[in-house]
């Protein structure tokens, strides 16, 4: 038998062998389902549906996993609250905290000190002091300036500077918040350090509110070093700024393995606290500026009017008269009602 | 005011000195996406934590 023969007998069985095998081939391999596992459109219909919490998740290549989220139900109520609840509640809070402090200055005025100027000063804060007030006062109108933004900046800044200038602004204000935070930190550290002791609360201070702290009617309550309102004001700057740095630096570093739900959550507080916050500084600044007569001075020169710090702090400027005479100015101790 | 200045500049020095180590810490996205080792596939991880 030729060469040429025997291919003419071996073609047709090889003909016969490719189509028998032909549709197993295609077929194979049979134990892989491409799209088993893949995400069915009526399970993404449904985590879209209202009230649903199933979250469709997926594998990513990225080092972030969370990113792998591709529907997270949650995530349309914390939309909600960012776009709409907490610019809202913000709003309130800050336009009213402004609204009050201009009602206030209208019926109130000016608190000035009722027995004049003394012409004689005590040391009210050193330099330490008022180091640490200040890095915390700069750094904190850094921060609430570029998270105002973030909250309020599409609807008020966006309409008018367009959005070239918004995004960049944006963006250099995301640096900045990021950065200037640990400032902010280091001051609340200092002052917590500093000025805790003076701030334990004390039956004294709900005296003090009793008697309307000096603010609303006549006379001046006693208080301490630092008054209620005072310590009001610094436990709210404490704890108020260990939360945002908590939650501040949870959400840039992520140093523990946490949800998406819970980066959420601390975009809340953070949101909140720090609205809440700039509220309360602006009481703050009011009353340290042009809300009362000499209130300035504290930080501005470390040194008040002697008279001041009777009216507002009488039990600390007998303590100091005692214990430290060279702190007001002259070096000798004010005998009462001098 | 010195007070009030030398907070300033320490704002800013810290800031700055913020900025510096964190860009030395942290990984840009552009080398999450492009390089070959920023990128890990984990086949035995197949989903994202669920919240």
């Amino acid at each position: 038998m030729t060469l040429t023969t025997s291919l003419r007998h071996l073609l047709p069985l090889l003909a016969l062998a490719a189509l028998l095998a032909g549709p197993a081939a295609a077929q194979q391999p049979t134990s892989v389902n491409p799209t088993a596992s893949s995400v069915k459109e009526k399970q993404l219909l449904d985590a879209l549906k209202p009230g649903s919490t199933d979250t469709v998740s997926g594998r990513i290549s990225i080092p972030d996993a969370r990113a792998g989220n591709l529907i997270q139900p949650a995530g349309k109520e914390f939309r909600t609250f960012r776009q709409e609840t907490l610019p809202t509640v913000g709003g309130y809070a800050i336009v009213g905290m402004l609204l009050l402090l201009s009602l206030f200055y209208l019926i109130r005025g000016r608190i000035a000190i009722s027995t004049g100027p003394s012409g004689q000063t005590i040391l009210r804060f050193g330099s330490m002091s008022r180091f640490a007030h200040w890095l915390s006062a700069v750094s904190f109108i850094a921060l609430g300036l570029t998270g105002l933004n973030l909250v309020f900046g599409k609807t008020l800044l966006l309409p008018i500077i367009g959005p070239d200038a918004f995004t960049g602004l944006t963006q250099v204000g995301k640096f900045v918040h990021n950065y200037v935070s640990f400032a902010f930190a280091l001051g609340i550290i200092l002052m917590f350090v500093m000025w805790v002791k003076d701030n334990v609360p004390s039956l004294r201070d709900l005296r003090w509110f009793a008697q309307g702290g000096g603010l609303v009617g006549l006379g001046h309550p006693p208080a301490e070093r630092f008054n209620g309102g005072q310590k009001i004001i610094f436990w709210s700057t404490v704890l108020g700024g260990a939360a945002l740095a908590v939650s501040g630096y949870l959400m840039m570093f992520k140093p523990i393995e946490i949800a998406i739900g819970g980066l959420q959550l601390a975009t809340v507080i953070h949101g909140l606290v720090g609205l809440i916050m700039v509220a309360i500084i602006f009481a703050h600044i009011y009353i340290g500026s042009v809300g009362m007569e000499g209130a300035f001075d504290a930080m501005g020169k470390g040194r008040v009017d002697l008279n001041w710090a009777r009216e507002h702090h009488s039990l600390w400027v007998d303590r100091v008269a005692k214990s430290r005479p060279k702190d007001i100015s002259g070096g000798h101790a004010p005998a009462p009602g001098e | 005011m010195k007070a009030f200045l030398a907070a300033v500049l320490a704002v800013i020095g810290i800031s700055v000195g913020a900025s510096i180590v964190l860009e030395k810490l942290q990984r840009s996205s552009e080398t999450a996406y492009t390089s070959p080792t920023g990128a890990r596939i984990d086949p035995h991880h197949s989903d994202a934590p669920k919240s």
